[in-house]
C-alpha cells in the first residue's frame, strides 16, 4: 500500500461526509457545512494527486479549485442567512415554495 | 502569444467583460447600464472578429493564458456575444434603474467573461477556473431579485452547482494524474482510448456528472427548473440560451462527444433520450410559462447531446445547428415571458389569455421562436432536428431517433398550449390596461426570434456556413487525433503487452 493511501482514504471520507451533509440533512447550515467540507476534501485530494505527478500543473488546478470553492462558500453564507431570515427557519423541508 | 499574424484579440475579448464588470461594480446605476451594454457590444464585435479570423486563417491561441480559439470555440463565442448583447439591451427596459443596477451589471459581465474564457479554454486548468467564475456569477444573479423564491432557487442552484463543480474538478485532477493530459485535446484522446483503467473510468464518471449537471442533462437537471423560473427574465434568457451550453454542453462536446469512447457514447445517448422525453413531458404539464420553458430546455439540451453522441457528421452538424437555433429561440421566449410578466404581473397560463391584441410584437416573436423550437418546417429548429434524426438513423440508433421525433411532437404541444393560453382567445377585461413592451425590449426579442427562425440559413453556402463547418471540423479533428492516439496505444499494447495507463 502506498504512503498516500491513508490520506486519500481520509480525503474521500471527508468528501462523502460533505455530500451526506448536503443531501441528507435538509438544513441550511448543514448544507453550507457540506459544501465547505466537500471543497476542502476536493482541494486536499487534488493536492495529493499533484504530489504524484511531475510538471506541477495540478498545483495550479488545486489553487484554482480552492479559490473557486472559497468564493462559493463566501457566497453561500449571505444567501443562506438571507433565506433563514426570510423564512424564519433553518429547516429546508419547510422552505419548499418551489416545486423542483 | 501565437496564431496567424496580426494582433491577438483574445486578451481584448477577456478584458472587455472583466474590466466592464469592475467599472460597473463601482459606478452609478445609469452609468452601469451603459457600461454593461458597451462591454457586451464589444464582446459581440470581438467574437465576430475572432470567428472571421478562424474562418479565414484557422485556429489561433494565447498560449500564456492557456486559451485558444478554433471553429467550435468561435461558434460558441459568437453565440455568447450575440445573446449577451441582445439580453443586455433588453435589460434597459426590463429593469427599472435602481441602486442594485451596478451589482447586476457587474455580475452579468462577470458571467459573460467566464463563459468567454470557458469556451476559449485550451487546457483543464483554464476550463475549471473560467467555469467557476461564470458559475459563481450565475448563482448570485439567480438570487439577485432577493425575493423568497429567488433566494430559495439561488441557494439550491449554488449547492448543486458547487457539487457539480467539485465533481468536474476532481475528474479533471484524476484524469491529469492518470494520463498526464493537460490540454483538452489530450484529455479527449485519453478518454476515448480503448482499454480504460479504473482511474480513467472514475475520471470519466466524475466529469460526466459534473458537466452533465452544468448542462442540466437528466438526471442531473434538478437545479434548472427552479433557477430559470425564479431568476429575472434576462438572467433566465442567459442561463437557458448560453450558460448551460457554454459550461456544460461545450465541455461534454470537447471531452467526450468529439471522440466518443466505446461506453461513453451509449451512456450519453441514453441520458439524452431520457432528457428529451422527460423534459418535454414535464414541460407540457406546467402552468407557469417560465417553468414550461425551463423544462423544455432540459429536453432541448438532450437533442444537442443526442446529435453529437451519434458520432456521425450529420448528427454532429445537427447538434451544432441546434445549439445555435435553440440559443436564439429560448432566449427570445424567456424575454417574451419577461415582457408578459412585466405587463400583466403573472405568468400563470390559467389566468392569461388574448394578450395578442395588446402585445402584437411580443406575441409574433414568441410564436416564431416557439415554432422554431418545436421544429416546424421550414424554421431553424426543423433543420437541426432533421439532421439529428438522420444522424441517429445513420448510426443505427433507432430508439434515440424515435425519442427525438416524439420529443418534438411533445414540445410542439407544450409551446402551442402556452401560445394559446397567453396570446390567443378572448381578451379578459382585467387585461385591458396591458401595454406592449417598450422598444428596447421589443427589438432584442424580435431579432432573436428572427435569428432562431432563420437558423437553417447556416446550412447554405456562405460565411455563416463556414462558421458551422469550422466547428464541425474542429470536432472532427479531435476525433481523428483520438483515433491516432488509440491506434498508438493499441500498437504499444501489442508490442509490450501492457494496457494504456
Amino acid at each position: 500500500m502506498s504512503q498516500a493511501a491513508l490520506p486519500a482514504t481520509l480525503g474521500l471520507l471527508l468528501f462523502c461526509a460533505g455530500v451526506y451533509a448536503m443531501l441528507a440533512k435538509r438544513s441550511i447550515s448543514k448544507t453550507a457545512l457540506g459544501v465547505v467540507l466537500c471543497s476542502y476534501a476536493a482541494a486536499f485530494l487534488a493536492g495529493l494527486l499533484s504530489a504524484g505527478t511531475p510538471g506541477g500543473v495540478e498545483g495550479g488546478m488545486a489553487w484554482a479549485g480552492i479559490a473557486a470553492q472559497l468564493a462559493a462558500a463566501l457566497l453561500l453564507a449571505p444567501m443562506g442567512a438571507g433565506l433563514r431570515r426570510r423564512f424564519g427557519t433553518d429547516d429546508l423541508a419547510k422552505i419548499r415554495g418551489l416545486k423542483g | 502569444m501565437s496564431g496567424g499574424g496580426g494582433m491577438n484579440i483574445l486578451p481584448l475579448l477577456l478584458a472587455a467583460p472583466f474590466a466592464g464588470a469592475c467599472v460597473c461594480a463601482v459606478s452609478g446605476k445609469r452609468f452601469a447600464a451603459l457600461v454593461r451594454t458597451a462591454a457586451s457590444l464589444a464582446v459581440f464585435w470581438l467574437s465576430l472578429r475572432a470567428a472571421a479570423r478562424v474562418c479565414l486563417g484557422g485556429a489561433f491561441a494565447w498560449e500564456a493564458a492557456g486559451l485558444a480559439v478554433d471553429g467550435l470555440s468561435a461558434l460558441l463565442l459568437v453565440t455568447v456575444g450575440l445573446i449577451g448583447f441582445a439580453v443586455s439591451l433588453y435589460t434597459h427596459g426590463y429593469l427599472a434603474p435602481s441602486a442594485r443596477e451596478g451589482g447586476f451589471s457587474a455580475l452579468f459581465l462577470l458571467m459573460t467573461g467566464g463563459m468567454v474564457g470557458t469556451v476559449c479554454a485550451a487546457d483543464l486548468v483554464s476550463l475549471v477556473a473560467f467555469l467557476e467564475i461564470a458559475s459563481l456569477a450565475s448563482y448570485a444573479l439567480v438570487a439577485h431579485g432577493g425575493g423568497k423564491d429567488a433566494l430559495e432557487a439561488g441557494f439550491k442552484y449554488l449547492a448543486i452547482g458547487c457539487l457539480a463543480s467539485l465533481f468536474a474538478f476532481l475528474g479533471a485532477a484524476v484524469l491529469r494524474s492518470a494520463t498526464g493530459a493537460a490540454s483538452l485535446a489530450d484529455a479527449a484522446s485519453a478518454l476515448a482510448a480503448p482499454g480504460a483503467t479504473p482511474a480513467l473510468r472514475l475520471a470519466a464518471g466524475l466529469l460526466i456528472a459534473g458537466f452533465g449537471t452544468k448542462a442540466a442533462l437528466a438526471p442531473f437537471h434538478a437545479w434548472l427548473p427552479d433557477a430559470h423560473t425564479s431568476a429575472p427574465a434576462p438572467v433566465s434568457a442567459m442561463l437557458s440560451g448560453v450558460l448551460v451550453k457554454a459550461l456544460g454542453v461545450y465541455a461534454l462536446l470537447r471531452l467526450f462527444l468529439a471522440a466518443p469512447g466505446p461506453g461513453v457514447a451509449g451512456v450519453l445517448a441514453t441520458l439524452a433520450a431520457v432528457s428529451i422525453i422527460g423534459g418535454a413531458l414535464l414541460a407540457a404539464a406546467q402552468h407557469d410559462y417560465k417553468r414550461l420553458l425551463a423544462w423544455s430546455s432540459v429536453s432541448q439540451v438532450g437533442y444537442i447531446v443526442a446529435g453529437a453522441a451519434t458520432g456521425t457528421s450529420l448528427g454532429m452538424a445537427g447538434a451544432l445547428l441546434h445549439l445555435c437555433a435553440h440559443s436564439a429561440a429560448k432566449s427570445a421566449l424567456f424575454l417574451s415571458a419577461g415582457a408578459v410578466d412585466r405587463a400583466a404581473g403573472t405568468r400563470d397560463l390559467r389566468r392569461l389569455g388574448g394578450l395578442r391584441e395588446r402585445m402584437p410584437v411580443t406575441a409574433s416573436s414568441s410564436l416564431a421562436a416557439s415554432l422554431s423550437l418545436a421544429g416546424v418546417p421550414p424554421l431553424g429548429g426543423f433543420w437541426s432536428k432533421l439532421l439529428i434524426l438522420l444522424g441517429c438513423v445513420e448510426a443505427g440508433l433507432g430508439g434515440l431517433a424515435c425519442a427525438a421525433a416524439l420529443g418534438s411532437l411533445l414540445t410542439l404541444g407544450a409551446v402551442m398550449k402556452a401560445q394559446r393560453a397567453i396570446f390567443y382567445g378572448e381578451l379578459r377585461p382585467h387585461w385591458d390596461a396591458v401595454r406592449e413592451a417598450p422598444p428596447s425590449m421589443r427589438a432584442p426579442m424580435v431579432a432573436l426570434a428572427v435569428l432562431s427562425a432563420a437558423a437553417g440559413l447556416l446550412l447554405l453556402p456562405g460565411p455563416p456556413r463556414a462558421l458551422l463547418a469550422g466547428a464541425r471540423d474542429a470536432l472532427r479533428g479531435t476525433r481523428q487525433a483520438a483515433r491516432f492516439a488509440a491506434g498508438d496505444a493499441a500498437e504499444a499494447r501489442a508490442k509490450n503487452g501492457v494496457r494504456l495507463r
